[in-house]
């Protein structure tokens, strides 16, 4: 599925799409462009492609217009490129229906990881009840999680919140999806509630909450579970 | 001052009607007296009147008249001065006890009596109400002292006119509105005494105002301009311009004190408006200055930031490009990471002026929301993690720490700040400390490095914009950086400063208000 995966770029950026050309290319992605939101969408419904890069600002639609057309006939995992401060945009996007965002400047190492992670997830691998990252072990079968060979014990909600990062391992999981989730409601309240259960939840499986390796922060966005090696 | 041309008369018989009633209060122990003396002289006539002679009874009975006079004014001392004529002439006169008069000689001294008493009386009458304009006229000048004063330390035109409308209003007894031209045509208001009154409608109307400003001159009620508009309008002007207008609603028509004691405080009221207009032209000036310094040392840093790290991509780039062939794998990475390294920076560089951009314009949106500080230091060391790898960065925060109501983005940029600083100013692989400390209203984050810390007395000019410190080593950046951070501090309501506590490295910290928390942090099922 990996390699030969089709990927369309939708970028007003000539110089953007012949740079992710040459990556994708030599990871033997085959290459697909558009350059204006139209004819994003007809790229999209013709040639069916694995994975959407998509660019915020283009000059004929909204991000989130195309996100919300995809959407009506398409899962295709969608990857939005945006610049710094167009926090509410990603959001909009995400809530849409896009799967991951990645913001501008960025490397290509990173985009790749996202393409990976979105392309395992569209792939809908059976998934094994059991998710390694690192020492840390979460068995979604048994609710049994446990760090270095010896059991954490979370809190129901605790629980709750890690199943549904670990689930979407890789992927951001916006504050919105979380607190519908969780607490069926986006109250102020709960997104702060949500804020101390992640603290908590760290203090429990991170070595060292200050600088997480597996739960982390996209501000303003949500959290992603990150899978180590 | 016009108080020569009224009529003396008419001034004390105001003063005595006006006073009448003081007078009787004040007068009664003067009257009593008088009575006992009036009595004292009549028991020694009666007594020695054989002895001192009718002349210098009459004489004596002039005593009771003079006091009366000196002591009680006018009308009292006439009062006495008839009483005198008829106990003299009823006991002593001859034929005594009859008001009948012998000898017609004694009619002259009865004219003396009342001649005495009067010009004695209008005498002492006078003199009084001199004291009492002196008195009047230094609790005016003293209220005016204090208006002067009071107007002097204001630097806003509002508080400006609200004093002077306030002061006015409490001398005068009237509402008061004060008025100023809008953007140089029509004039609007900007202070009243009461701002439902009749007299701000009517203002509002602005025909009298219009008039007494454009012509300079007072109108309305009791003057020959308008005299049928509804108040009286006072033109607020200095020697060469005209620059609002003072309107006044009294129960009663303005006495010429009043009108003076307006006059004064229109008078001050121009000084005060002159003063704060000259205030904010100067201002002007000296922003468009400041302006014009910050652009050109904003294009010398943009100029140098941005062209070191170009220079240096540019010059990897077109090896690579040119003479591909001549480098071997080694040199190749080297090249590559020196242009990713000089695209970050440029991004650096970038970032803060756009920030700084943003700061400057007051668009500076506080996205404001609660946030784990834990959190927003472990993204700041996340995505900062290349500047940091060649120092060690320790974390202190406390095992237990609440949400803060903050700008997650601005926070992490303020620390990122802080940390790349950290980073240029001290040697490799020194320590970086991170501390946060929760108070009861604010959190205090400081970050630590082993520098060669600061200069005493450039504690402060570190925050300003541009400003470097002078470091014998070659430090990149913008001088942008910390005079951002203080800009983010303080919009979020906190502080910032810089402390080199140890002779050596450099603290620094800031503050930020929590903001008032929806629910207490506690353990949570």
């Amino acid at each position: 599925m990996s390699k030969g995966a089709k990927i369309l770029v939708i970028d007003d950026e000539v110089e953007i799409r012949k740079l992710l050309k040459v990556g994708f290319t030599a990871h033997g992605y085959v290459f697909l462009e558009a350059a204006s939101g139209q004819e994003g969408l007809y790229q999209a419904a013709v040639n069916r492609p694995d994975v959407i890069i998509l660019d915020m600002g283009l000059p004929d639609l909204e991000g989130p217009e195309v996100i919300k057309q995809i959407r009506e006939w398409s899962k295709i995992p969608v990857i939005i490129l945006s610049v710094r401060g167009q926090d509410q945009d990603k959001v909009n996007a995400l809530d849409l229906g896009a799967d991951d965002y990645l913001t501008k400047p960025f490397s290509m190492t990173e985009l790749l990881a996202r393409i990976r992670v979105a392309l395992r997830h569209q792939g809908n691998l059976k998934d094994e009840p059991t998710v390694h990252s690192a020492d840390l072990s979460i068995d979604l079968s048994r609710r049994h999680v446990e760090l270095a060979g010896s059991e954490i014990h979370l809190t129901p909600t605790e629980y709750d919140l890690l199943r549904i990062l670990v689930s979407h391992a890789g992927k951001v999981v916006t504050h919105g999806f979380l607190l519908t989730n969780i607490w069926g409601n986006t109250s102020q309240e709960c997104a702060q509630y949500l804020r101390i259960y992640i603290s908590q939840l760290r203090k429990k499986i991170e070595r060292d909450p200050n600088q997480p390796r597996f739960i982390l922060t996209e501000p303003g966005v949500g959290y992603r579970f990150n899978i180590l090696e | 001052m016009n108080k020569e041309s009224s009529p003396h008369e008419q001034n004390i018989t105001n003063i005595i009607t006006r006073n009448m009633y003081l007078l009787r209060q004040k007068s009664f122990w003067g009257l009593l007296l008088a009575a006992l003396l009036l009595a004292l002289v009549t028991i020694l006539g009666k007594y020695y009147g054989h002895y001192l002679g009718l002349t210098n009874i009459g004489m004596l009975y002039l005593l009771p008249v003079v006091f009366a006079a000196a002591v009680l004014g006018l009308a009292p001392s006439i009062a006495v001065a008839v009483v005198s004529v008829v106990l003299f002439d009823v006991l002593f006169v001859p034929p005594v006890f009859r008001l009948a008069v012998d000898d017609a000689r004694y009619l002259i001294s009865f004219a003396v009596f009342i001649v005495v008493a009067w010009t004695t009386g209008s005498m002492a009458d006078n003199l009084r109400l001199r004291m009492r304009e002196a008195i009047n006229r230094e609790s005016r000048t003293k209220d005016l002292y204090d208006l002067a004063k009071g107007l002097s330390a204001l630097a806003d035109i509002k508080l400006l006119a609200d004093m002077v409308v306030q002061h006015i209003a409490t001398t005068l007894n009237a509402d008061v509105v004060m008025c100023l031209p809008k953007n140089g045509n029509g004039l609007t208001i900007i202070a009243a005494s009461n701002t439902l009154g009749a007299l701000v409608a009517e203002a509002y109307k602005a025909d009298a105002a219009e008039w007494s400003f454009s012509h300079s001159q007072r109108c309305g009620e009791g003057t020959e301009h308008l005299p049928r508009a509804f108040g009286v309008y006072f033109p607020i002007k200095t020697e060469e311009q005209t620059l609002g207008v003072l309107g006044i609603k009294a129960n009663h028509e303005l006495t010429p004190e009043q009108v003076d004691v307006v006059e004064a405080s229109a008078g001050l009221a121009a000084l005060g408006v002159l003063r704060l207009r000259l205030a904010e032209e100067a201002q002007n000036i000296k922003t468009l200055e400041e302006r014009e310094r910050l652009s050109t040392a904003l294009f010398n840093s943009v100029s140098h930031d941005m062209k070191t790290p170009l220079a240096s991509i540019l010059g990897a780039v077109s090896s690579l490009v040119d003479d591909n062939d001549l480098y071997n794998a080694e040199q190749k990475s080297a090249l590559l990471s020196s242009i990713k390294r000089g695209a970050l920076r440029m991004n650096r560089v970038v970032s803060n002026l756009l920030d700084m951009a943003r700061l400057e314009s007051g668009y500076l949106h506080l996205n404001q929301d609660w946030y784990d500080i834990q959190d927003i230091i472990g993204v700041t060391l996340r995505e900062n993690k290349e500047i940091l790898q060649d120092h060690l960065v320790r974390v202190i925060i406390p095992e237990k720490t609440g949400l803060i109501k903050v700008d997650f983005a601005l926070i992490e940029q303020v620390l990122t700040n802080l940390l790349h600083n950290a980073v240029k100013y001290s040697p490799p692989s020194s320590e970086i400390t991170v501390q946060v400390e929760e108070g009861s209203d604010e959190f205090r984050i400081s970050v630590t490095d082993q520098g060669n810390g600061i200069a005493p007395g450039d504690e402060q000019m570190i925050f300003e914009k541009f400003y470097r410190l002078q470091s014998p080593g070659n430090v990149s950046g913008t001088g942008l950086g910390l005079s951002i951070c203080r800009g983010i501090v303080e919009a979020h309501g906190g502080k910032i400063w810089a402390e080199t506590p140890w002779q050596h490295g450099t603290v620094i910290t800031f503050t930020l208000p929590i903001g008032e928390r929806v629910f207490p942090v506690g353990e949570m099922k």
